[in-house]
């Protein structure tokens, strides 16, 4: 067995740290567009009218139903065909976006879900509106039940982010293909690779675990003492 | 001060679900400071009944008249006539994720606009009528049944609303916090509050209601003085139903 090669491993390092780097502005860019999609596709879906229903339900599962790197694959090389040309970032992040929302709607459209109908109906007797409802009643709730999956998606998405790597965007995975290409070290570098994920992914699955703990317990310090220090930094916004 | 105009009036309403028919044509009229007690079996269609006039379901036919909103209209301003009507649910229907008194401020920051000291100081001074000042802080799941029933009567009182409609507010109740609910209900009618009471505690109906309503099959079977309603029925239906409750 050969020795570790310490030198080509810190040789290799800045350049996948500039990729590792592009990863996590991309996770959070796409991670943040599909949130708050799949938000919005979550109300969509529970709306009562039809033609908002339908349409939404299509998008969810067309993207559930056709592999990730396929959609990437079609955003980047057939929109341009129907005249929709995009670099390959923007191309990306929309791939994955799309994607993400669609699973993230269902996260969301459970958790809204699973605030009981009279919650909504208290809220309606005092007079709150659509959005003050959502927003001071069934959201909060909702929050506790999808906040480990989320975490969970952050995860994957984290991950999945080297899908992008077969439309030419240097991620860390391609970064580093690229570097292999020129000095054909594909075992160290791939190695290097392998523990720059674990090494942010690992803290994220911590992040999970903790967070499904604490929300086991319905009297958990956690919520409470966040809520309460929530509404201390936002009196405007909650003002209790 | 003389009040011409009631405060609810309900004229020929019918309402059903899926071509079931729930409420079958209820003409009704409640005069401000009048507390109505409507009776009836299971199904009789008196839950839905409170659920027409606090605009949580709308009626297929007939008007409904909340003191001058005509909520039966398309463009009726269901906003303002949330903030007319009180509505206290069998399972109190807190919210659990705010404290007690964040549940009786709510309607006061968000729907009157009120700064929040204003609001905590209506809030506190709610919580003291119902008799616990030093639950302020306390979540719902940290309440008893009987306790949060009382916050939830508070938090409808926080609107200033013109009615309140309790829908079996103690059924759900341990026997011994029922009485504390009814308490605050007495005091609620002492103050001249209008309430619709929709109850199985006839007891209670005939000591605090100044009419009770006899509903069956989603009708109004009989109305009238406690005294009447209750000791000498009219129909055969009330005295059946009285048979079996009483």
């Amino acid at each position: 067995m050969p020795a570790f090669p310490f030198e080509d491993f810190i040789a290799f390092l800045p350049t996948l740290l500039k990729g590792a780097k592009l990863t996590v502005l991309l996770t959070i860019v796409i991670f943040a567009l599909a949130l708050v999609l799949g938000l919005l596709v979550a109300l969509g879906r529970l709306s009562r009218y039809r033609w908002i229903r339908i349409p939404l339900t299509a998008y969810v599962e067309v993207v559930r139903s056709t592999p990730g790197l396929v959609q990437i694959y079609y955003i980047f090389y057939v929109l341009p065909y129907f005249g929709l040309t995009m670099d390959a970032i923007p191309a990306g992040v929309a791939g994955l976006s799309l994607n993400y929302a669609a699973y993230l709607s269902e996260v969301f459209r459970s958790g809204i879900q699973s605030v009981p109908a009279t919650q909504r109906e208290a809220a309606r007797t005092i007079g709150l509106s659509y959005f003050q409802t959502l927003r001071f009643v069934v959201l909060p709730q909702a929050v506790r039940i999808v906040l480990p999956p989320i975490v969970n998606y952050l995860l994957m998405l984290f991950k999945d982010t080297s899908l992008l790597s077969v439309i030419t965007i240097q991620e860390l995975l391609f970064s580093g293909l690229l570097l292999a290409a020129t000095t054909f070290k594909h075992h160290i570098i791939l190695t290097e690779i392998a523990i720059i994920y674990f090494c942010i992914c690992y803290p994220i699955a911590l992040l999970a675990t903790f967070l499904e703990n604490q929300l086991k317990n319905k009297r958990g310090p956690l919520l409470r003492s966040w809520s309460a220090a929530f509404r201390r930094s936002l009196p405007g916004l909650t003002r209790a | 001060m003389s009040d011409p105009a009631p405060i609810v009036t309900l004229d020929e309403v019918h309402q059903g679900f899926d071509g079931t028919p729930v409420l079958r044509g209820i003409s009704l009229s409640v005069e401000a400071g009048e507390v109505v007690a409507v009776i009836g079996p299971s199904g009789s269609g008196k839950s839905t009944l409170l659920r027409v006039i606090c605009g949580l379901v709308p009626a297929n036919s007939g008007r409904v008249l909340v003191d001058g909103i005509a909520i039966h209209e398309t463009t009726a301003d269901l906003h303002r006539l949330h903030q007319k009507v009180g509505m206290v649910f069998q399972s109190y229907n807190l919210f659990p994720h705010m404290t007690a008194l964040r549940n009786i401020t709510l309607g006061l920051t968000e729907v009157l606009r009120l700064p929040s000291d204003e609001a905590n100081a209506v809030a506190r001074k709610l919580l003291a009528k119902v008799r616990l000042s030093d639950k302020d802080d306390a979540y719902p799941d940290e309440l008893s049944g009987g306790q949060q029933q009382r916050i939830a009567i508070a938090r409808s009182l926080a609107m200033n609303p013109k009615v309140i409609l309790l829908d079996e507010v103690t059924a759900a109740l341990d026997p011994e916090t029922v009485k504390e609910v009814l308490v605050t209900i007495r005091e609620l009618a002492d103050d001249g509050m209008t309430l619709i009471i929709v109850t199985h505690e006839m007891g209670f109906a005939r000591e605090v209601a100044s009419r009770v309503v006899f509903m069956d099959d989603g009708l109004v079977v009989e109305e009238g003085p406690p005294s009447h309603l209750l000791g000498q029925p009219r129909h055969a239906r009330t005295r059946s139903f009285l048979d079996k409750v009483l």
